[in-house]
């Protein structure tokens, strides 16, 4: 088994005190004691959703990274096996028209065998993680090898920051921002401020439930200020989430009448490259909501998770910087996650 | 070319001389002796060296820093002072460079403060008298003007903007030359303004616009517009890879220290453009962000309401530069030099400053004093000097940054609309669609430029031959950089090969130089 940090192989024996042979750091799992994961594909998990340490992650990444990479691993191992046998179906095939047409018969056998060998591979569902032995395995990582770099955890030190001095927050009422991102959850919206979204892109980002709890009411209020704010829901694909930019924009206490809500998040007829979660549910009507959307929420939902921060955040930014003005037209958000291309320059300052 | 001021002073007398440009004093034209004697009551760019009655060597620079003037101890006993880095090298200062300085060049793009790229160069501060009683003396420290501090009562918002209308009038009306003047119009209100005034006042200036070429976006829109509402005659001026390749050495080789600003080749073509038509002065609209509470703060603001790290690191990080990197983009014997806490020392002295109870005005302090004084003005200083043209920057004159300073905070920053009370006081002289149209700000192509030839292979070869060698950059970051493996979300490969390119080209030809 490869170690996580130094890549040398240990075998049982060498690794019985739980230990690599090489570098002498300790292993959170091991295949031979019955865990289902490795250091190395847990360790490999990390780094590509944190593109070796320079993106900011919440752990449900590295839970979905696993699952794509399981999921990937076990449809190439059956297509694998399709080929085989495909292949070899081919070579007694052609044997067969010269040896013995007998043969043909079994030919034709595992060449059925084959293409089932494909089906299956194309028609399997999709390979999952429970997240409560996700929640173990995180936490056995962490306590082997502490937290890793990047990784947003949103515990009671996040939740819990200290409010802005309170000269500050007085003076700051007298100022707005043009931008916010609104999310339907706490963790994305902790993920984008980690990632320095807000700062990057000069915009406000909160939570629908009112994180971060310390900056909440002071931003919410400078961006009510501002009657030409533009404010992007990014949300899940969830009924609570594709109802979030027509929250947005009808509610009081949120954005009615002032300013543009744009819908930023997934909705039903992005999902497609995706495998969706199955559900079971009852999903009301709602002006938020088209009656195909409707349809598919009440059996599936999809999380943001599917998507590396990396490419959320860079969609974001896109989806920001080009989207035209959507009017809503009372049945369901039109909008959702574009593709749209940049050619956005670093430009240098301009002063004046 | 201007010529440089400058001498080497081993104890002797010397009458006053220096670079100055305009100046008054008690609203008459002065020379260096009377600005040397009064430097608090002058007004104009500055920088001045003289001897006084008890043999002292007294070096002097204007408030803001319009003028640059740098001093050095040479081997052999005196000392070296100079307007220009260039001849205080060639007057015998040692050429070793300064590894704290590179460190802050790379994360800002410009070296703030007293210190230099090169080692035992200081820079007199803007607004200071430097006393030497002896060559070998350190200099006492004599401040004649400081950024005013926050006003207890502030007058009426009508009496402010009428305030600020008639000072900006009388500002540019002084910097208006006998002959012909330009300005440079990027379409955005600072320039626009200042175009607008001067044609009010005066003949109508040639407004210079740069553009890049199709695809690139530019703002000729905006700047058209403001050239046919004030009926100036535009001119445009394209700069293309080509023209960077060609410009950028006699560019940097004209700054004293490397600006790692993209715009300092186009800027030195618009000089070089005014230059052909005759023109001896160009205006500017520098100064309308750091004095009356541009977009560029918002970053900082929201840095400042989150939380969840320290302003001083905030600050360098809003350069969008190599703040975040430094460690890795450093070779190991610079990096080595550069103690911990380095910069961020620089920077926390501004954000404790009790002169000013608003954030947003501490942040406008930094930003004069860093922004301005170090990185716009010794540019535009430079460049114009380089082409005999001399560069005006009205909105950064010590009368009207002593009035934005006394402006309150909320109206630099009112709701979303920067520099609310600049607009307010202009918007008769231009159109609404400029008045309110958002800031975009000139975007160079640097990463279109730097992807493709003819500028990808010669960037790749003036970093990894010309400046790794020198042990300041780490070359395994910089091959990662221009390979394009460097990562992160925002890499700005562009912007970090213009800084390292002109780095190397300061080296080389100011470093190096004759």
């Amino acid at each position: 088994m490869k170690c996580s940090h130094c890549g040398v192989d240990s075998t049982k024996k060498e690794r019985e005190d739980g230990k690599c042979k090489a570098c002498h750091r300790p292993f959170a799992f091991d295949p031979q004691k019955g865990d289902t994961i490795t250091d190395f594909a847990f360790a490999a998990a990390v780094n590509r959703v944190s593109m070796d340490g320079t993106v900011k992650f919440l752990p449900t990444h590295v839970l979905a990274r696993l699952e794509q990479s399981r999921d990937r691993a076990r449809r190439g191992r059956r297509q694998t096996s399709a080929l085989v046998v495909g292949g070899i179906a081919l070579a007694i095939g052609i044997a067969a028209l010269v040896v013995n047409l007998a043969l043909l018969a079994v030919a034709l056998a595992l060449g059925a065998v084959s293409v089932l060998l494909a089906g299956l591979a194309a028609l399997s569902g999709r390979e999952t993680v429970d997240e409560r032995t996700f929640a173990a395995w995180w936490q056995r990582w962490v306590q082997t090898h502490g937290v890793p770099k990047g990784a947003v955890v949103l515990d009671d030190a996040a939740r819990n920051r200290p409010a802005p001095a309170a000269a500050l927050a007085e003076e700051v009422l007298d100022y707005s921002f043009d931008r916010a991102v609104v999310c339907d959850r706490d963790d994305i919206a902790e993920l984008l401020l980690a990632n320095d979204f807000h700062f990057e892109n000069n915009c406000a980002v909160l939570s629908a439930n009112g994180h971060p709890r310390h900056a909440f009411p002071t931003v919410l209020k400078m961006l009510r200020n501002n009657p030409r704010i533009e404010v992007f829901a990014l949300h899940d694909c969830t009924p609570a989430g594709c109802a979030l930019a027509h929250t947005l924009r009808e509610r009081p206490e949120w954005f009615q009448g002032i300013g543009s809500v744009y819908d930023v998040g997934l909705r039903p007829g992005q999902a497609g490259p995706w495998h969706a979660r199955s559900v079971v549910r009852t999903v009301p009507p709602s002006p938020a909501l088209t009656e195909a959307e409707r349809a598919w929420l009440s059996s599936h939902e999809l999380s943001l998770d599917v998507v590396p921060p990396e490419q959320l955040i860079k969609r974001l930014f896109r989806s920001m910087n080009r989207l035209p003005e959507v009017a809503d037209a009372g049945g369901g958000d039109a909008g959702g996650f574009t593709m749209i291309g940049t050619t956005s320059d670093g430009g240098g300052d301009a002063f004046g | 070319m201007r010529s440089a001021e400058g001498g080497v002073w081993g104890g002797s007398a010397c009458r006053p001389h220096g670079d100055l440009d305009g100046c008054r004093l008690d609203g008459r034209p002065a020379d260096a002796d009377a600005v040397a004697g009064a430097p608090g009551r002058a007004t104009g760019p500055f920088a001045v060296a003289r001897v006084d009655e008890r043999g002292h060597l007294r070096l002097v620079r204007d408030p803001i820093g319009h003028r640059s003037l740098y001093w050095a101890r040479l081997p052999g006993g005196g000392l070296a002072y100079s307007t220009r880095m260039s001849d205080l090298l060639a007057r015998g200062v040692p050429r070793e460079v300064d590894p704290i300085g590179v460190a802050t060049f790379l994360s800002t793009a410009y070296v703030p403060g007293e210190r230099t790229l090169v080692a035992g160069v200081r820079a007199v501060p803007p607004g200071v008298e430097l006393v030497f009683a002896t060559p070998g003396a350190d200099p006492v420290h004599h401040p004649f003007w400081q950024l005013p501090p926050a006003p207890a009562v502030a007058p009426t918002d009508e009496a402010l903007r009428l305030g600020l209308r008639g000072l900006l009038e009388t500002v540019v009306r002084e910097m208006l030359p006998e002959g012909p003047v330009g300005a440079s119009l990027s379409g955005g209100i600072d320039s626009s303004l200042v175009v607008a005034l001067a044609h009010r006042l005066r003949a109508a200036p040639v407004a210079f616009s740069i553009t890049f070429g199709p695809p690139h976006r530019d703002e000729l829109a905006w700047s058209g517009l403001v050239a046919r509402h004030c009926g100036v005659r535009h001119e445009v001026i394209t700069v293309t890879p080509d023209d960077v390749r060609a410009g950028l050495d006699p560019t940097v080789a004209a700054l004293s220290e490397p600006n790692g600003d993209p715009l300092t080749v186009p800027n030195d073509r618009m000089f070089a453009a005014a230059r052909d038509r005759g023109i001896g002065v160009l205006l500017n609209g520098e100064g309308g962000d750091p004095c009356f509470g541009g977009p560029k703060n918002a970053p900082m603001l929201l840095s400042e309401l989150y939380g969840g790290g320290s302003l001083e690191q905030a600050y360098l990080r809003a350069h969008q530069k190599l703040w975040d990197e430094l460690d890795a983009a450093l070779h190991a014997d610079a990096r080595a030099a550069v103690p911990e806490g380095a910069l961020e020392a620089l920077v926390s002295p501004w954000f404790a400053d009790p002169r000013w109870p608003a954030f947003l005005d501490r942040l406008l302090a930094i930003n004069v004093a860093w922004k301005g004084s170090s990185h716009i003005l010794p540019k535009v200083e430079h460049l114009g000097g380089r082409h005999d043209v001399a560069a005006r920057s009205p909105l950064f004159d010590r009368r009207v940054v002593d009035f934005a300073f006394g402006i309150p905070a909320r109206l630099k920053r009112s709701g979303p609309t920067e520099k609310h009370l600049l607009k307010q006081a202009v918007r008769d002289l231009l159109p609404a669609e400029i008045v309110d149209r958002p800031k975009s700000g000139m975007m160079v192509p640097v990463e279109a430029w730097f992807s493709s030839p003819p500028l990808e292979g010669w960037a790749r070869e003036r970093i990894l031959d010309g400046l790794t060698p020198w042990r300041l950059v780490d070359r395994a970051w910089a091959e990662r950089l221009l390979d394009r493996r460097a990562g992160g979300l925002r890499p700005r490969r562009g912007v970090k090969i213009w800084l390292l390119l002109t780095l190397e080209s300061w080296l080389r030809t100011v470093l190096r130089g004759p």
